[in-house]
């Protein structure tokens, strides 16, 4: 089991990582992802070989369908964004201010 | 009990599956949105406003929650309700029993009727106001309102939680059409780059909160919420709940996790970026449906999970409790300073609106965390209060809770109505152009000013009596741990603190001539507009001087949820 | 309902009620809007003299109990009553306001606004005064504060906004103050069996409580401090005085009458009804340095009122002067190293004096503050150094204003002169040094009102600006002047008047006080709630 969870933490930390540091907003989305498929490998780890049961593969199915839900809305905004500032730099999404 | 037989059971008109029964208000409003979406298909919007589709469905379904909140408080005698009990056949063993539904997903009991009762009658609110506001116009009306009452299902959702996976769905269903609102107004670029940041960080936040529940629920082996609690002091085995222990890291990172997914939601320090942003970016009306739905939502999910992790009398563990009371604490009165200090340099009203609600999140969160603090307690070891005195206190922190939501629902949805209205007339939400406004529109600038007295906290509006219940939950939680009075003397300054700037405002509205020149407002009494501020605004008042009522029933919700 | 219960309320409830219908009258009708304010004020003025009819001076309990449930859950009642020392005051309170709102004549712009504001104002103040209920006390107290910020902010003067929120933040915050120590006394109360083992906000159940020494010291000393700094900013006292200046600076001359008049004197109410009665340990813990600071407030205060130039703002510096001598004759209590009182009718007289100075000075800075106005009201400017000689061109506004400031000067025969005479007496048995400089702040009084009158009335002919306005004054301003200077001089001479009224409570007062002192002592008492700490 633990080799599943090293492997779900990696994912989760470039997860992390890609999140903190790409400026692109697509770049930061794909991070998105990697942390949500880290957390599903976890589930399926633990039903598998935990106490967690059937559980945790209903989960990772329920999440790879809110993902997919999440991330045509994200993709939408995205491109809503590029087409009024013409770029999908999150650095220059700096409008707003006090 | 498949689709069919569910079917066949509500055309031979016979008595409805529990769950179903229970579900009904949902399904009314997952109703609406098909008859919204056919709307649009069938051309018919040109003849049939769209507004007032949502609007009769969302009235349905209040009255729907309505008719089950007053079985489960009166009980199925009442014959003023009779009609309406029938209408949705609510029976005894259905409606009238506190319990899981949907095999575990989901509890039905006062507490969730309380939250789905407020949160439908905010949605009748919402849709009437933005009928009278004009946002969305009729072409993409249907496409606003199927966001807005499918993120409301999403936080009915949150209200009966009783599972993680529930949890995170109702987190998601609530987040994700609220991402798609606030970038409605798509030319503008201001909502488009709001829309962006508050994807980015809500998708973030969602992430790292799932990974957090996959550790919770792989430590724990469960993902029932009722279970956990029990299941901590299996998984510890009889060890206290120190960091050296691996187990207890995990779990304590998973917790960590969870509540940032929260924290997000609830726009606490330091998970607040977007907020800002969001609400100045997105339209009032969305605005006040973020600060007050959605914060109602989350805290239900926050209150669910934390008296899930709770519940446990085992005294090794009091460590668990004891660091996640005060780390909320923590957490609430940064959130409160924060909030309104970063208030005061603002110049546009819906950002200072949302400076205001991180500070409003802040004081609620207080009383989230004397909740716990006072759960937490060791029953013999707090002198002057006796076990079933713990009890009642634990009541008081989740009736403070309860009574500052339902206020807040009026008076923040009446502080963020008013700036839309005023919107529509002088096209500019910045504070400045507010000069002089009382001489031309006095009935929005004295509803105004009972929303932001009663957010400050005056007596006799209700926003007094929340924030007294809020203080006199931290002051007896006080008496478990220390911390807690050092935090009602933080929250007692930031009442002070935030009278400056909700003043500003004022000052501007009343104290200052209207400029030469300027939009002029003419906003009458008589006007639907402002019929709908007093309407919006006298329950402030009203909640202020009869206090009793609402506390009562309140104090009933927190004692069947804490049994 | 008895007939108490609607008397009381309609004294309190009737200004708002008021205030409602008046919001019903055309804009254009000023007058009438006035004359119905002023009859308003009159008649309450006439049930608050119902009141004192149904008033028994010679029993010093609470009477005229009013107690209906309000919030049950929560132990809070809509509680009223009276005694002696709130009976003065609401006399006080009523008879001020009507002769605010003859002074708001003067008063030309959105006057609708105005008036239904001071009308709430009215029922604000009157409601402190009455209730019995620390929660209603406490509603009632922050109420005044909405009408008080407009009625500066939208009427003032030149810095009206500044001014109106550095009121409004002041009170807030001892406000907040108060709330806290309210809290402390809600929760702690649970653990009494005089409350019936339930929390209760009943002031008179306190009280007992209080008097059996079951809050024990630590409750005590800091809950006085938190209430003490609360009604500190309204009294005011030193250190939190600096809204007071700017407050009745910017206000307009009716609101400055009330400021002064009445709402100064919620701060000492607050301390003789709730901060002294519940805390009387504290309060003889804080004794000697309540009376070193109300010393100091005097001497303060004078030096302040001496060195200013805006005629107001000398008046406002006397107030906090003035109120310096309430809050030493609150504070005058002596005990031995056993812990029994000394000299219990010393500090009586202490007392009474005090309560005497806040009548005497309700009547007397309303009345200066009046004048000013009349002055302001004809040449705009209340620049001292370019006044003189009004005598000559305002005989009998001129005389009026003397025995006004006279009165405020504590000339004998007039009513200031009782208050600080019986003030600086009790101090003496108090503290000897204390007591003499008390004393020279009487001195210190005379010499800047009479450096005022001097510079004001007496002197060459008026040279200032606007000198051709100098008009005689109209018989409504001459009317309330001599409405005030005969009321200062009755006083003054025949003060057994609200003496007599006030004795008794006082009496049971200090002895409730001296009982709940020394049973705070007692350990055994303190165990009841040393288990709540």
């Amino acid at each position: 089991m633990n080799a599943y969870l090293a492997v779900a933490a990696v994912l989760f930390v470039c997860g992390v990582m890609c999140m903190a540091t790409k400026r692109n907003g697509i770049g930061v989305l794909m991070g998105v992802e990697l942390v949500l498929n880290g957390a599903n490998i976890n589930f399926v780890a633990f039903s598998k070989y935990g106490l967690l049961g059937l559980d945790g593969q209903i989960f990772s199915l329920f999440v790879i369908v809110l993902a997919a839900a999440e991330a045509a809305v994200a993709l939408a905004i995205a491109l809503n964004f590029y087409n009024n500032h013409l770029t999908i730099d999150v650095d220059q999404a700096s409008e707003l201010k006090n | 009990m498949s689709v069919n037989e569910i079917i066949e059971h509500a055309l031979k008109g016979e008595i409805l599956p529990r769950s179903v029964q229970i579900f009904g208000p949902e399904i009314a409003l997952c109703l609406t949105i098909l008859a919204l979406l056919f709307v649009r298909m069938f051309e018919i919007h040109r003849r049939l406003p769209t507004n007032l589709v949502a609007l009769l469905g969302a009235l349905i379904a209040f009255l729907g929650v309505f008719s089950q909140f007053m079985y489960v408080k009166g009980g199925s005698e009442i014959p003023a309700m009779m009609a309406l009990f029938q209408a949705w056949g609510l029976t005894p063993e259905g409606v009238g029993e506190v319990g899981p539904y949907f095999t575990g997903l989901l509890v039905h009991d006062q507490f969730s009727v309380f939250f789905r009762l407020g949160l439908c009658l905010f949605l009748v609110l919402m849709i009437a106001l933005t009928v009278l506001s004009g946002i969305p116009d009729s072409e993409d009306g249907q496409d606003f309102y199927t966001l807005l009452i499918g993120s409301s299902v999403g936080m009915m959702l949150a209200c009966g939680a009783n599972h993680l996976l529930t949890l995170f769905l109702a987190v998601e269903m609530m987040s994700v059409p609220s991402y798609a609102m606030v970038a409605f107004q798509k030319g503008r670029r201001q909502a488009s780059e709001a829309a962006l940041k508050y994807v980015i960080y809500g998708a973030g936040a969602a992430g790292v909160m799932l990974y957090g529940l996959s550790l919770v629920a792989g430590v724990l082996g469960t993902a029932s919420m009722p279970e956990l609690a029990a299941q901590v002091s299996t998984a510890f085995a009889g060890g206290s709940f120190v960091l050296t222990n691996p187990v207890a890291v995990t779990l304590a990172l998973g917790i960590l996790m969870v509540l940032a997914g929260l924290a997000f939601k609830l726009s606490l320090v330091p998970f607040h970026f977007w907020c800002p942003d969001a609400f100045e970016g997105a339209a009032a009306e969305v605005g006040g449906f973020l600060s007050v739905a959605s914060k109602a939502g989350a805290f239900a999910l926050l209150v669910r999970f934390c008296i899930a992790l709770t519940g446990n009398p085992d005294p090794s563990l009091a460590g668990l409790n004891l660091s996640l009371g005060i780390g909320l604490g923590v957490a609430a009165a940064v959130t409160a300073t924060f909030g309104n200090l970063a208030a005061y340099s603002q110049k546009n009203m819906k950002r200072l609106l949302a400076y205001s609600t991180i500070a409003h999140a802040g004081y609620m969160l207080m009383a989230v965390s004397a909740l716990v603090i006072i759960r937490g307690a060791n029953p013999s070891g707090v002198p002057g209060l006796t076990s079933a005195g713990l009890d009642a206190e634990a009541r008081r922190c989740l009736e403070a809770l309860l009574y500052y939501l339902a206020v807040y629902l009026f008076m923040n949805l009446g502080a963020f109505a008013i700036v839309a209205l005023i919107r529509n007339q002088i096209f500019s939400e910045e504070i400045e152009d507010y000069r002089g406004l009382a001489g031309e529109a006095p009935v929005l600038c004295v509803c105004m000013l009972i929303c932001l007295f009663s957010l400050v906290g005056l007596p006799p509006l209700g926003g007094f009596w929340a924030k007294l219940e809020i203080f006199a939950s931290l002051f007896q939680a006080g008496r478990v741990h220390w911390f807690m009075w050092v935090v009602l003397g933080i929250a007692a300054v930031n009442t002070v603190f935030s009278l400056f700037y909700y003043m500003r405002v004022l000052k501007s509205m009343f104290l200052t001539e209207r400029p030469v020149g300027a939009r002029s407002a003419l906003v009458p009494f008589r006007s639907a507009p402002g019929l709908y501020v007093v309407m919006v605004s006298v329950p402030v008042l009203l909640l202020g001087v009869l206090a009793g009522p609402l506390s009562q029933t309140a104090n009933n919700v927190a004692r069947i949820l804490l049994r | 309902m008895s007939n108490d219960a609607i008397l009381l309320s309609a004294t309190i409830f009737l200004p708002a009620i008021a205030a409602l219908f008046l919001a019903g009258f055309d804009k254009k009708a000023v007058e009438a809007m006035r004359m119905y304010t002023l009859a308003v004020t009159v008649i309450v003025f006439g049930l608050t003299i119902a009141v004192l009819g149904r008033f028994d001076a010679s029993n010093g309990d609470m009477q005229m109990l009013v107690k209906a449930s309000w919030i049950p859950t929560w132990n809070i009642y809509y509680q009223l009553g009276v005694d002696g020392i709130s009976m003065t005051l609401v006399l006080l309170t009523a008879f001020v306001f009507v002769l605010a709102a003859m002074a708001s004549w003067s008063i030309k712009d959105k006057v609708k606004g105005y008036l239904m504001l001071f009308l709430i104002l009215e029922t604000g103040v009157l409601g402190v005064f009455l209730s019995l209920d620390f929660f209603l006390f406490y509603v009632f107290w922050e109420v005044m504060l909405l009408p008080m910020y407009f009625l500066i902010g939208v009427w003032g003067g030149p810095r009206r906004e500044y001014a109106a929120i550095k009121f409004f933040l002041y009170t807030l915050f001892g406000g907040v103050l108060m709330l806290i120590a309210m809290l402390m006394f809600y929760f702690n109360s649970a653990g009494s069996e005089l409350a019936g083992g339930e929390s209760v906000f009943d002031l008179l159940t306190l009280m007992k409580i209080a008097q059996a020494g079951q809050f024990n010291q630590q409750i005590q000393i800091i809950a006085f401090v938190l209430l003490f700094i609360g009604f500190a900013i309204k009294l005011p006292s030193f250190p939190v005085h600096t809204w007071l200046p700017d407050a009745h600076v910017e206000a307009p001359t009716p609101i400055s009458m009330i400021l002064a008049g009445i709402l100064l004197k919620l701060g000492g109410y607050g301390i003789i009804r709730i901060a002294m009665p519940l805390c009387p340990y504290g309060t003889q813990y804080a004794a000697y340095a309540l009376v070193a600071l109300g010393v100091f407030s005097i001497i303060y205060g004078a030096f302040a009122a001496m060195a200013q130039t805006d005629f107001k703002r000398l008046v406002a510096y006397s107030s906090v002067s003035h109120m310096g001598y309430v809050l030493v004759g609150l504070a005058v209590w002596k005990i031995n190293e056993s812990g029994a009182t000394v000299g219990i009718n010393h500090w009586q007289m202490g007392l009474s004096g005090a309560m005497f100075q806040m009548l005497a000075h309700g009547v007397s800075s309303a009345g200066m503050f009046f004048m000013v106005g009349v002055v302001y009201d004809r040449v705009h400017h209340r620049d001292l150094n370019k006044f003189g000689g009004l005598m000559q061109k305002m005989p009998h506004y001129s005389a009026l204003a003397v025995v006004i400031f006279f009165a405020g000067l504590g000339l004998p025969g007039l009513c200031g002169f009782i208050g600080e005479a019986f003030v600086v007496l009790s101090t003496w048995n108090f503290s000897p040094l204390l007591a003499i400089i008390a004393a020279s702040g009487v001195i210190l009084t005379a010499g800047y009102i009479l450096w005022t009158v001097q510079r004001v009335y007496l002197g060459p002919e008026y040279k200032g600006p606007h000198a051709e306005d100098l008009t005689p004054i109209n018989g409504r301003e001459a009317t309330i002047g001599w409405i005030i200077a005969i009321f200062a001089v009755v006083l003054g001479v025949y003060p057994y008047m609200m003496l007599g009224m006030m004795e008794t409570s006082v009496e049971k007062l200090t002895q409730d006080l001296a009982a709940g002192y020394n049973a705070s002592m007692d350990p055994a008492a303190e165990s009841v709630t040393s288990v709540s700490e």
